[in-house]
């Protein structure tokens, strides 16, 4: 085999386009959060006294913080099975997406702890801002997180079926970027809403 | 034979069926906007008049005159249809899913299943938006801005405004989409040998505008998105008390400034690719004329606060956005320099498109330099939300694309339908469009000078715009010649389509790759893979002409040696 | 037929009208140039001339100078406009500082909402929304060459103080209050309209400036003052929708 130029297959450059249209998408989807965050930024600046209003509690970073661990984890989770398929082992990114799978389900479930403690602290759409942002921002956050889960309980199953090769896996490496994504969007939503 | 259609209508795999798609509504939109400003043009120039022959029948409440509950509604819809459903299925929707495989030699844009994405989710949003008009209490009617409160549902209810913000999610979203498809294509599918500085500058407007939509579009979502919520759910993001408005302005602005370039960096693309082919000459330039499109793409989010700066921003905050919006001013004056550089001792043939062409270069820097005063911060007190601003953004985005997308369909339709369009017809077209514009859109200068603001129902109600109701008068007059002018067009359009000329390959004798193959292109656009040789605007090289004996070659050609 | 700026009655307005002249001095004639050579291009070049290839280079001199001069001067423009607007804001229109110090400063209120003007004057104890404030509707009355500041909120949506012949406007914002400063050099009356779509009585949102001479102002007010006194209700808190003067009003 010629080491002197690389090859690329017609399926490689294929993927390459694939993955490049992943990204150029990805990209759109972080100003999305961008422009969550920036409107929550605003508001929060413009917000006359204290934030959250007098009266009304915090959301307490402990919960949060173990929700974006979950989401980090979930997502090296997604890169170690991408790397171990590259290296043709199939078996190995099905271990993965399982691990995967459950720091995703692990996380959705711990929104759910969070929007309990917001809304035991008596707070409802209808008061002051901090609730319905920090419902709007985290949701976001939790259906993007939930699409993720899906889609890896799909290349789960059909990893199971035994689909993937160390020559075909490009649906593992596009959804590994996307966990990846998700998982930097946890982490800022955490440093704004939940610490700053 | 009719499931076949079907498939085709509904599932086509052909970027070139999309883009006719695209075109339609396109067609379609423009003509229901179009009528929306001659019935604003109505009450403008006769306030309180019944409309002639639709009166009764639009508004039968009265005596048959535009009612200002209606006149909201139609200035609001006018903005919204124009902008997302006219000219962005034109200009980012129709010409680019048309041109860019052509133009760049490959068979198909890239995802060719995002395509269709992209157009059900613009038709869906057609649907909304043309629902919004049968709901009780009819359609949005707070301007195609929406500020809130005054689009909250407390200003506004009814579900109309909530179905147009909606409607806005998936024009966004369809957006967004072609957008992907547009900046993959362009980067992974081009043909051997074309590199970047040897695109189209067509291609490159395309490509810098749909950066852009992929960029931006997302802000005005969560802008839309948290209306909807405080419509819908109760939430007081922008509400008067307990909420912050002008966080609304922020989002939306820092959508729609790079909105209005999204718009014009198409036409900015096509007019210096036709100056070049109709003066049988290079672009003057290209390379500084592609640094300029890409500086005025690299600034233009940086710019939007100028949309607010009567709106108590901080004074040094407002200065940044004044410092921006001029410097944006600098590589603008640069593109129509460029073009009139490109004309400078070449050979012009004036045929339809470069009529329009040129037409553009001047209704643009007439556009571009009234912008001037905009931002300037302290002209902007007596300017802003006059309707100085409207003639602004009309010569700009009205004259500027609208004159830009006929330059473009009247040379690529021979390309897009095979046949060709009346050249005589489209003279007129043209004489009559563009003093029609100049002189319609120099009306709102002239009277947003005199200090009349946007957006009145009856602006003589206020004494000191009397002395401005004749030139209300006239401009309304002329609006309606413009609008009957534009009758040519359609006929011609309709007449060739059905009975035109056959079209040849390359009538108009240039070297950009979508004039090599036939018109229209079959299914995979070129019957093998071009091999790119040289630039787009290998125009009268005397090599070519000793060889070849003509003016032109084609990107793809060979030389004989 | 009308063509001209509306009358000017204010001491600072005649600084946009010579940036406006400037813009114009500046930008007619390079629209004029730039017609003439889309013309003169298509008559001199024409079908018959050949086209000079110069590949798209830079190589003749003539226009490439012409252009460079055109984008020094707007360029020349722009940076002059910027300047003189700084200094315009900064020293004169929004130089409420200056104005917050400035014993003659008359104070006002205005409450704009769906459709009308409420004004408020503090009255002679000096604070706003006590029982001898002066409130009016669609009725500014100010005195002649003397510093107005207006501080201005709104109750429902956002609206805008407009006044043509004194140059200026500013958005009103509920749950905030902005500022609006000037002076006026002639007594009569001027009209303030509504620059913000409002809803559907923006376009009747109209209301009077009256500028007083200073005698018939201090008459004017000590009148309306009693008579507020006067008919005084406790119990009508919508009546009170005064605030303390902001003298630093929160920005954005």
């Amino acid at each position: 085999m010629s080491e002197l130029l690389p090859y690329r297959s017609q399926r490689q450059l294929q993927d390459d386009t694939a993955m490049l249209g992943w990204l150029v998408f990805l990209a759109s989807w972080t100003m999305l959060f961008a422009a969550a965050l920036f409107a929550y930024g605003v508001l929060r600046l413009g917000a006359p006294g204290a934030w959250p209003s007098p009266g009304l509690g915090r959301v307490p970073p402990g919960v949060p913080a173990l929700a974006t661990l979950a989401l980090i984890a979930a997502a090296a989770a997604m890169q170690a099975g991408w790397s171990r398929i590259g290296r043709g082992r199939p078996l190995e990114l099905s271990a993965a997406l399982i691990l995967a799978l459950l720091f995703g389900l692990l996380f959705l479930g711990l929104e759910v702890v969070v929007w309990r403690q917001l809304a035991l602290a008596v707070i409802h759409l209808r008061d002051s801002l901090y609730g319905p942002l920090v419902y709007a921002v985290t949701g976001l956050l939790a259906l993007h997180a939930a699409i993720g889960v899906a889609a890896t309980a799909t290349l789960l199953v059909r990893s199971v079926d035994g689909e993937y090769s160390a020559a075909r896996h490009l649906a593992v490496k596009l959804w590994t970027f996307y966990w990846h994504f998700v998982a930097a969007m946890g982490i800022v939503v955490f440093g704004v809403l939940f610490w700053a | 034979m009719s499931l076949g259609f079907a498939r085709r209508v509904l599932f086509p795999s052909d970027h070139k069926d999309v883009a006719r798609q695209f075109f339609w509504a396109g067609l379609g939109f423009l003509l229901v906007a179009g009528c929306f400003a001659m019935l604003i043009r109505w009450q403008l120039g006769f306030p309180g008049q019944p409309v002639p022959a639709v009166g009764k029948l639009l508004f039968p409440a009265g005596r048959g005159e535009v009612p200002p509950a209606s006149y909201m509604k139609l200035f609001t819809m006018h903005g919204v249809l124009m902008i997302f459903f006219a000219l962005s299925p034109i200009l980012n929707g129709a010409l680019p899913v048309f041109l860019i495989p052509l133009m760049i030699g490959a068979s198909n844009l890239a995802f060719p299943w995002l395509t269709r994405i992209s157009f059900w989710a613009f038709a869906l949003a057609s649907v909304l938006a043309l629902a919004s008009f049968f709901v009780p209490l009819g359609t949005a009617a707070s301007g195609w801005t929406a500020y809130p409160p005054l689009s909250s549902n407390v200003g506004m209810p009814g579900a109309g405004q909530t179905l147009v913000l909606v409607s806005l999610l998936f024009v966004g979203l369809s957006s967004i989409l072609g957008g992907v498809n547009t900046v993959t294509t362009v980067i992974r599918s081009r043909a051997p040998g074309m590199g970047y500085f040897r695109l189209p500058l067509t291609v490159w407007g395309f490509f810098l505008a749909a950066i852009l939509n992929v960029l931006f579009f997302p802000v005005i979502g969560v802008a839309v998105l948290l209306d909807i919520l405080d419509r819908t759910l109760g939430t007081q993001f922008f509400a008067a008390a307990g909420g912050d408005p002008i966080a609304y302005q922020h989002l939306f602005w820092i959508f729609g400034h790079p909105e209005v370039y999204i718009l014009i960096l198409p036409v900015w693309g096509i007019v210096g690719d036709l100056l070049a082919f109709f003066s049988r000459k290079p672009a003057f330039f290209y390379r500084g004329t592609v640094m300029s499109l890409i500086a005025i793409t690299g600034l233009s989010a940086l710019v939007y606060g100028h949309h607010m700066f009567v709106a108590g921003l901080s004074p040094m905050l407002g200065k940044a956005f004044m410092t921006f919006s001029l410097l944006i001013s600098l590589p603008s004056e640069l593109l129509v320099l460029s073009w009139l550089n490109t004309l400078w001792k070449g050979s012009i043939r004036l045929a339809t498109p470069m009529l329009f062409a040129l037409g553009v270069v001047l209704v643009f820097a007439i556009g571009g330099l009234t912008g001037i005063y905009l931002g300037t911060m302290s002209v902007d007190l007596y300017l802003h939300d006059s309707l100085w601003v409207v003639g602004h953004f009309h010569f700009t985005l009205s004259a500027a694309s609208l004159l830009g997308a006929f330059a473009g369909l009247y040379f690529w339709f021979p390309k897009m339908f095979g046949r060709c369009l009346d050249e005589r017809l489209g003279k007129l077209h043209f004489w009559i469009t563009l003093p029609g514009v100049i002189l319609v859109f120099g009306g709102l200068l002239l009277a947003g000078y005199g200090g009349q603001q946007r957006r009145l129902y009856n602006p003589f109600a206020l004494a000191y715009n009397q002395p401005l109701q004749t030139l209300g008068m006239l401009t309304s007059l002329f609006a309606y010649a413009l609008f009957m002018g534009q009758l040519v067009f359609v006929f011609n359009f309709f007449w060739s389509l059905w009975a035109g000329a056959p079209a040849a390959d390359n009538p108009w004798e240039v070297g950009t790759l979508e004039w090599s193959t036939r018109s229209p292109p079959p299914a995979g656009n070129f019957a093998s893979a071009p091999r790119v040789e040289r630039g787009p605007h290998e125009l009268s090289d005397p090599e070519v002409q000793q060889k070849l004996g003509r003016d032109w070659i084609g990107q793809a050609e060979s030389l004989p040696r | 037929m009308h063509f001209g700026l509306p009358h000017d009655a204010s001491l600072d307005g005649f600084r946009i009208d010579r940036l406006i002249a400037l813009g114009a001095a500046v930008q007619i004639p390079i629209v004029i140039i730039l017609t003439l050579w889309l013309i003169a291009s298509s008559v001199l070049w024409g079908r018959r001339h050949p086209a000079v290839s110069d590949r798209g280079s830079l190589r003749h001199r003539a226009p490439l100078v012409l252009s460079l001069l055109v984008l020094v001067l707007l360029a020349a423009l722009d940076a002059v406009s910027w300047v003189q607007s700084n200094r315009d804001l900064d020293q004169h229109f929004w130089n409420f500082g200056a104005a917050e110090g400035d014993p003659r400063t008359v104070r006002l209120e205005v409450n704009a909402h769906q459709w009308a003007w409420a004004a408020r004057y503090a009255g002679p104890d000096g604070r706003f929304n006590t029982g001898d404030d002066a409130v009016t509707l669609d009725d500014l009355r100010v005195p002649v060459d003397t510093p107005i500041l207006i501080e201005l909120t709104s109750t429902d949506v956002i609206h805008d103080f407009y006044l043509p012949n004194f140059r200026l406007k500013q958005d009103v914002i509920p749950g905030r209050v902005t500022r609006v400063l000037f002076t006026a050099t002639e007594t009569g009356e001027f009209e303030i309209a509504c620059s913000q779509h409002c809803g559907v009585n923006h376009y009747k949102m109209r209301g009077l400036l009256r500028v007083l001479s200073q005698e018939d102002y201090r008459r004017w007010l000590q009148l309306a003052s009693a008579n507020s006194q006067a008919s005084y209700d406790p119990a009508d808190s919508a009546a009170h929708w005064g605030w303390d003067w902001q003298r630093e009003p929160a920005g954005s």
